[in-house]
């Protein structure tokens, strides 16, 4: 019962301090500055990425660039103050959903990706980068 | 051999927590007033949780450990005291066989499924600190290098005492906001300094500076790296979570050598993404930290330092 009662503190306290964290701030939202941030930010995770055409989403949260020769997808997604980056492969891709508005709705094989919304304002764009993403399909 | 009434009761971890608390708020504080620290609310929550979850993991499977090592007592080469003299010996020791656990859990893959944990976050705080892994049963490294001490014949108490203060002591070091130590500190033991190129994945910070309280370590054994004054810090791991569910932070590098051992062509390779270093793959697709580093050093000498 005692442990029960340390474990319930523990969780408020917690919850305490993150509703502090909250409330002061204390970072500042990511964003991709323009598909130039982005493929900097792609070379420097991994040296020697080679950016081919990319599309930097309308929202500046998310963007993709291909790789020269190699066909893979740099996919680079705001998480908070950080970007995470992602390299798709054929097999990576669960599936690329045209949204009700012209967002595409990506996720992943990967167990630590939730999944993210593209905001691309041009439909033919979207759906050019949908079809691209859904033949990295599994 | 009989217990000291203060030992047998003593557990250092929970002695400290209130000043754990205590010292997080102040570095938010710190954080809001002179913009020094970043603490992003759901980085933090994941954080904290696993640190809870740590704690009850450890009270899940602690006793099973406890009852390994006083078996394990029982074959002991000395008959080492309580006496006061003794605890800085057993502190010194306990720190070097840390610093060989810790390089161990970089540089092998079972390992590191449990400690990826800690460096999963791509904050730098002192809730970083408590982003603890819930699995270190499974690597049972307890069986054997956690029971030297205990086979060399200090009594398991002093063992669990010695390792609680390194754990605490390293609590502090989770800091942007101290920048430098003075010298002689800086030289010796371990600081925020050093320990924020532990937690870098810039090429040249990849597995660099193990120590747990004592920097010496990584001197003494090739792999310390001073923090330079012109390069940004980035946190976290080489392929970064893009979750902050505790489930998923707790168990993915293990459900991922699972599907990697499943998938491979052959035992050899099975065993390869078992206990080869993390990034090792048989088709070259992925990268260690050193073939990483080899790639930043070709780069730095086709363009230059200023790269």
């Amino acid at each position: 019962m005692l442990e029960l009662l340390i474990f319930l503190g523990s969780l408020l306290g917690i919850a305490a301090m993150v509703l502090v964290n909250r409330q002061l701030g204390l970072f500042e939202a990511a964003t991709i500055s323009s598909l130039d941030d982005a493929t900097r930010r792609l070379d420097t995770d991994q040296i020697g990425f080679m950016a081919g055409p990319g599309i930097l989403a309308d929202d500046n949260r998310t963007a993709l660039v291909e790789e020269k020769g190699s066909g893979r997808i740099g996919l680079l997604v705001v998480a908070g103050s950080d970007v995470v980056i992602r390299y798709l492969d054929p097999g990576s891709v669960r599936a690329a959903k045209m949204g009700e508005g012209r967002d595409i709705h990506l996720e992943l094989n990967d167990f630590t990706f939730a999944p993210v919304e593209l905001a691309i304002s041009d439909t033919s764009t979207a759906r050019h980068w949908a079809d691209r993403l859904n033949s990295m399909q599994g | 051999m009989d217990v000291p009434a203060f030992a047998a009761s003593f557990k250092p971890i929970d002695w400290a927590i209130p000043f754990f608390v205590l010292l997080i708020v102040a570095e938010m504080i710190f954080a809001k007033r002179t913009g020094g620290a970043r603490f992003e609310s759901r980085d933090s929550a994941a954080s904290l949780l696993m640190g809870l979850g740590s704690t009850v993991s450890s009270i899940l499977y602690g006793g099973l450990i406890g009852a390994w090592l006083i078996f394990v007592y029982d074959f002991r080469l000395l008959d080492i005291p309580f006496a006061w003299w003794v605890w800085p010996i057993a502190l010194v020791l306990d720190d070097f066989f840390y610093y060989w656990s810790h390089r161990w859990a970089h540089t092998v893959r079972w390992f590191w499924a449990e400690h990826v944990i800690h460096h999963s976050s791509q904050h730098y705080n002192l809730t970083t600190a408590l982003r603890q892994p819930w699995t270190g049963l499974f690597t049972l490294k307890w069986l054997w290098l956690g029971s030297v001490m205990v086979l060399i014949g200090f009594h398991p108490v002093m063992v669990g005492i010695v390792g609680g203060i390194n754990l605490v002591y390293q609590f502090w070091i989770h800091t942007e906001a101290i920048k430098k130590c003075p010298d002689w500190f800086e030289a010796v033991m371990n600081t925020p300094s050093h320990h924020r190129v532990h937690h870098g994945i810039n090429p040249r910070y990849l597995d660099r500076n193990y120590a747990g309280i004592f920097i010496i370590w990584d001197k003494m054994f090739g792999t310390f790296q001073p923090e330079l004054d012109d390069e940004d810090i980035r946190y976290g791991v080489v392929k970064n979570l893009g979750t902050y569910n505790p489930l998923r932070i707790a168990f993915h590098e293990w459900l991922a050598i699972a599907d990697d051992m499943r998938k491979a062509g052959n035992w050899r390779d099975a065993m390869m993404f078992l206990l080869a270093p993390p990034g090792w793959s048989p088709d070259g697709s992925r990268s260690t930290s050193r073939e990483i580093l080899e790639r930043w050093e070709a780069r730095r000498r086709q363009v230059g330092p200023a790269e």
